[in-house]
Parts: C-alpha cells; structure tokens; sequence
C-alpha cells in the first residue's frame, strides 16, 4: 500500500511538473499506436463484414432449404414457401428453379445457371435488384424478358473478372440468345443488367418464374432451392428445426455452412488481421520502451538518488509502469474518440473501394476496449523492463552517473 | 555505533583492479560529528558510501548498532537508510518535479507516516533551516545553499540516527557553505544526530568533533605533513 501511494505520488508529480510536451508527445504516440491498432483490424473486419453480407443478400440468404435427394427438386414447393413464411422470426421466403444453359450473343458465348424467380419475394429476400446497371429488374409475368449478372454480360467492362468467359459486350436492349440444357432454345431481351461486385452473384441469371415453367413445364410447384431471410436477432438454429419439421424430405443449409468459398478469404483477412495487430503491439512496446529506456538514461542519477534515501526499487518501478499506463490511457482514449468521431466518419464519406465493394470501418466497442486493455498491458511491460534495469544496478554508479 | 573492520575495497576498471580503501578500521560514537578528509581520489567517499550502505565492501565488516549490515540484502539495507540514516549528496540531488517541501516528506511518506505528521514535521525542519517562505518552490528556483539546507531537512525527516553528506558545501560559495554547515551542526547540537561527512575544505573541519584522514585508501588520525 506504502509502495503503490509512493509510487503514484512520484509518478504523478511527473507527469504533471515533468517536461510538458515530452508528456504531449508520448500521449500523440500512443494515440497514433492504438488507432493503428484499431484502423487495419476495423478496416479488414469491414471486408469479412461486407464478405458475408453479400453473400447473404445476393446469393444464399440466410438459410437454403433443399431435397434432402441429391438432384431432385422440392414437391409442393409454394405451399412449403408458406409455411416456412409463417414461422416466428422469418423475415422473407423465395424458391427458385435452375437450370444450365449457353447464351449466345453474336458470336460470344457464354454458360449460365438460369434461375426462374418469383420477382416479388426474391426482391423481399436479395438486394440484388438494387444494383441494376443499366435496364431494370424483372417485373412478375414478364415473358422473353432476361436479366443477366455483369460477369454474364460483360457489359463491355473490360476490367471484370470473368469478362473473357462473358457475352463481352452484352447491354440492356440486346437480343440473346438462351440454349437449355433440356433442348428447349429461346431468345429473350436482356432487360437488365446488375453489378453487386460480388463475382458468384454476378454470374446469375435471372428470368421470371411464369417464363421458367414455359421452358420447363415439369417444374411447376417445384423448386431446387427455397431461400430465406430471417428477421434480425431471430433464432436462426431453432427456425432451422422448424423448417426440417415441416417435411422429412428436405434438409437445409446455413449461410455459414454455405460461405465455404469465401471462408478461405476470410480466414486469410484473419491471419493478416493478426499481424498487424501484432505489429502495432511491438511499435507501441517500443513506443513505450524507448521513451521510459531515455527517460532512465536521463534520470540515472535521481534514480541512485532515490533509492540511497531509501525509496525501494519497487515503488522506483512502480512509479514508471503508472506514468507509462497514464500515457496510454489517455492516447487510447483520445485515440478512441478521434476513431469514433473522426476517422470512421470520415471513411463512411470517403470509402475504400474493394472488389466486392464499398467497405466500410467496423467499429466493435468489445475489440476496442480489449485492444486498451492489451495495449495498457503492453505499456506496463515496455516500461518495467528499462526501470528495472535501472533501479537494480549499483546506487554509488546511478549517483555518479 | 558505527563501527568498521578490516575494510576493503577495489573497483575493476576493464581489466585493471583500483583499490579504494585498504584494511580501514574505524569506529563512530552517538553524537559525534566526524569530519573525513583527504584529496581527491583517497577513498573518503568511498568509506562514506560503505558506512552509509548504498556500497558493499570488497571485504571486511561494517557493524551498525552491533549488527553486522555488511551482507544484508538490498531490500533490508534500503529500510535501514530510510529509518536510521540519512544523506546530503554534493550536488544537492533534490527531485527535480517536487517542491522543496515535497522532497523534504518522501521518505517520511515511504515510510508510511501520516500526511498530518509528515507535512507539519517537513515544514517545521524548513522553518528551522530558514525555508519556510521557500517550501512550496521547485529545486531549479532555489540557490545552492536552499537546495543544500532542503537536502539536509530531507535527510532530517524521519529523526535518523546518523547523516551521511558528502561534500556538502563543495558547489557552495562560503556564505552557503557555512550556512550549510552551521544546519549540519545544529542537527547534532540540537538533536544529538551524528554525523558524518566528507570535506577537502579546511574550513569545514572546523565543524568537526573529530577529523579523521585518508590517504591513499587508508585512514590515518592524523593529517600528513
């Protein structure tokens, strides 16, 4: 008790009577050392964040009811869909029906997955109609009507991932030309054509599901895949049950379990999500370390002479781990409003554009203040090394310097 | 009180040995106040350190109050130059981010008196010295002689029972000096504190109840030739 109140009065009349702008530009470098901390952490938690959200609104949604018999489609599918509809905590269903295909456009060629939609729920449960580029989306009924994803189309973007494998210069107004894998071939007009910058959602292509059972007219009431989307906060493991009770011959599949593809990106994201952070670490250690080592350097002296009037080293040690932790508090917490307040504001504004889009900041309070624990932690440490060394060598050397 | 035997001393310097004190004897009564003389590089400091045990001697024994403090551990030498000795250092060595009546009660404070107590007493020790309209400045706004007479009222602070100074008076014009001293004095004639200190003025000694000298690492009674 002794030790900690010596210490703190030490520390403090350091802090407050000690060189003013070396105490102004610590606390600037420990602001610095934890917003680096936060912004690539934040930032790439903002890919993982946009990753997943993407996938969930134009490509699986939250939950992907299936036959349970490899190939076969689900029986009775509209009455399933309100069913489904009416469990507590979904938000939207929509089936679709699929079948491959080889679109031709001049002499471009291309193959696709058409899916037939119900255009309202689908609209209920995708985002995908709100990233039209050019045309517009399917309207119920529409008949020779198609709308084809970016990576399909091409859309003379000559910069797409998949533009040699597209249409190429396929636009809204274009005829093309559609051969099914059942033998059915159909020319229909491109009505729209959407970019999610979400490369497996852009390689969709959309026609209604009135269209669909004309190509397809064994697929009435059937369905390959019933997607849902759940309210937010909703029990997604219990609805999941609820949905397997409604029929035996179904099983279903979460978007987690479907985020396969993009799993390896994100743990990727993850793995170099930990080296910065523990880069960040080390340069705020170091920050920390060379400021306390100088700051030992300087006072050797007082130090010996500290200790030959009997101040322990403990409290000595003390009294530097107090003033390095005051530092970092206040940088972290500066840090954290400048982050809050400035920074993510900012980045909203002004967003980094990824390949799968806008991103922006993820801000999660629990990571921040972990990262002021850890980093306060860190500060300790970085101090008590130099202050240790120092307090712990011989008085009559420290005095005469 | 204090009492040395067959004391030793030698400093390495890279590769070549430096002896500071060579087989010293030397016994220090309560109350005295023992001047240690000699030229500069003789050993004094080096003798003041080892009584003073902020310095471990190469060989021999150091006795305090009949205990032999020689081989204590760093944690129990530090308690006992808290609570029984206290030292005036040449270059006044006050902290330079307390005031002077701050540096004055940190030990008292390390030694976990009450604020009442520690203040009031720091106070009354700088009243004493002649600082009381001092008490509240920081070191780097006194002269030389005040931070001198502060480093005495911290040495003072927790009553020990000896003061160490080495060189009080050394960075000192004469008026400080002897107001330094006369402090020195005072807390001897006043309250029976020995002390002990090192000096190359002659005019210090006359401060002394006893002067002792060493030359070459050795003590001697008497002053040479």
């Amino acid at each position: 008790m002794r030790t900690i109140q010596v210490a703190l009065f030490i520390a403090s009349r350091s802090i407050f009577r000690g060189n003013f702008w070396l105490g102004v530009m610590t606390i600037l470098m420990m602001v610095l050392v934890y917003l680096n901390l936060l912004f690539a952490p934040s930032l790439l938690q903002g890919v993982i964040f946009q990753m997943n959200s993407k996938l969930r609104e134009t490509l699986v949604a939250d939950l992907t009811v299936e036959s349970s018999t490899p190939g076969e489609l689900i029986p009775s599918s509209g009455k399933l869909v309100d069913e489904i509809a009416a469990i507590n905590g979904v938000d939207s269903v929509t089936q679709s029906r699929t079948i491959s295909a080889q679109l031709q456009l001049a002499s471009e060629r291309g193959t696709a997955e058409v899916s037939g939609i119900d255009v309202e729920s689908f609209k209920d449960v995708y985002s995908i109609p709100k990233y039209m580029i050019e045309g517009s989306f399917l309207t119920p009924g529409d008949k020779d009507q198609i709308v084809l994803g970016a990576q399909i189309a091409g859309a003379g973007k000559a910069k797409l991932e998949l533009y040699s494998d597209s249409l190429k210069n396929a636009h809204a107004g274009d005829v093309v030309t559609v051969k099914f894998a059942n033998g059915v071939t159909k020319k229909y007009t491109v009505k729209g054509i959407y970019q999610t910058e979400f490369v497996q959602a852009d390689l969709k292509t959309l026609i209604s599901s009135s269209e669909f059972t004309q190509v397809s007219p064994t697929s009435v009431d059937k369905a390959n895949a019933i997607n849902v989307k759940l309210k937010p906060g909703a029990n997604q493991d219990k609805i999941d049950q609820e949905i397997l009770g409604l029929n035996p011959n179904i099983k279903t599949r979460s978007w987690q379990e479907r985020a396969g593809f993009v799993q390896s990106y994100t743990e990727s994201i993850q793995v170099i999500n930990k080296i910065l952070r523990a880069v960040a670490l080390v340069v705020g250690f170091l920050t920390i370390f060379i400021i306390t080592y100088v700051d030992v350097v300087n006072k050797k002296r007082q130090i010996g002479i500290e200790r030959a009037i009997g101040i322990s080293p403990p409290t000595i040690i003390l009294a530097y781990e107090l003033r390095a932790l005051f530092y970092t508090f206040i940088g972290a917490i500066i840090g954290a409003i400048l982050f809050v307040t400035v920074v993510v504001p900012l980045e909203a504004r002004y967003p980094f554009h990824f390949p799968l889009g806008n991103v922006f900041l993820d801000v999660d309070y629990a990571f921040m203040l972990r990262n002021v624990f850890i980093l306060l932690l860190v500060s300790v440490a970085s101090a008590t090394l130099p202050a240790w060394r120092a307090v712990y060598g011989k008085i009559v050397e420290a005095i005469w310097g | 009180m204090l009492k040395i035997e067959g004391l030793k001393k030698i400093y390495h310097m890279g590769d070549v040995i430096v002896p500071a004190l060579n087989n010293v004897f030397l016994e220090v009564e309560e109350g005295e106040m023992l001047c240690i003389m000699g030229k500069s590089g003789s050993g004094k400091s080096t003798l003041l350190h080892m009584l003073g045990l902020i310095d471990s001697p190469s060989k021999g024994k150091i006795f305090f109050k009949d205990q032999d403090v020689s081989k204590l551990s760093e944690s129990r030498r530090s308690k006992i130059r808290l609570s029984q000795m206290g030292f005036v250092f040449q270059e006044y060595a006050l902290l330079p981010e307390l005031t002077a009546v701050e540096n004055v009660y940190l030990p008292a404070k390390m030694l976990g008196r009450w604020p009442s107590e520690y203040q009031d007493r720091a106070a009354t020790l700088l009243e004493s010295l002649g600082l009381l309209d001092r008490m509240h400045h920081r070191p780097r706004e006194l002269s030389g002689g005040q931070q001198q007479r502060v480093a005495i009222a911290r040495a003072m602070v927790n009553k020990p029972e000896v003061i160490f100074a080495d060189e009080p008076t050394a960075n000192l014009d004469s008026t400080s000096g002897k107001q330094v001293m006369d402090a020195l004095r005072w807390l001897n004639e006043q309250f029976g504190t020995t002390i002990i200190f090192v000096s190359h003025d002659t005019e210090d000694k006359g401060y002394a109840k006893r002067i002792i000298y060493l030359y070459d690492g050795k003590l001697s009674e008497e002053e040479e030739g």
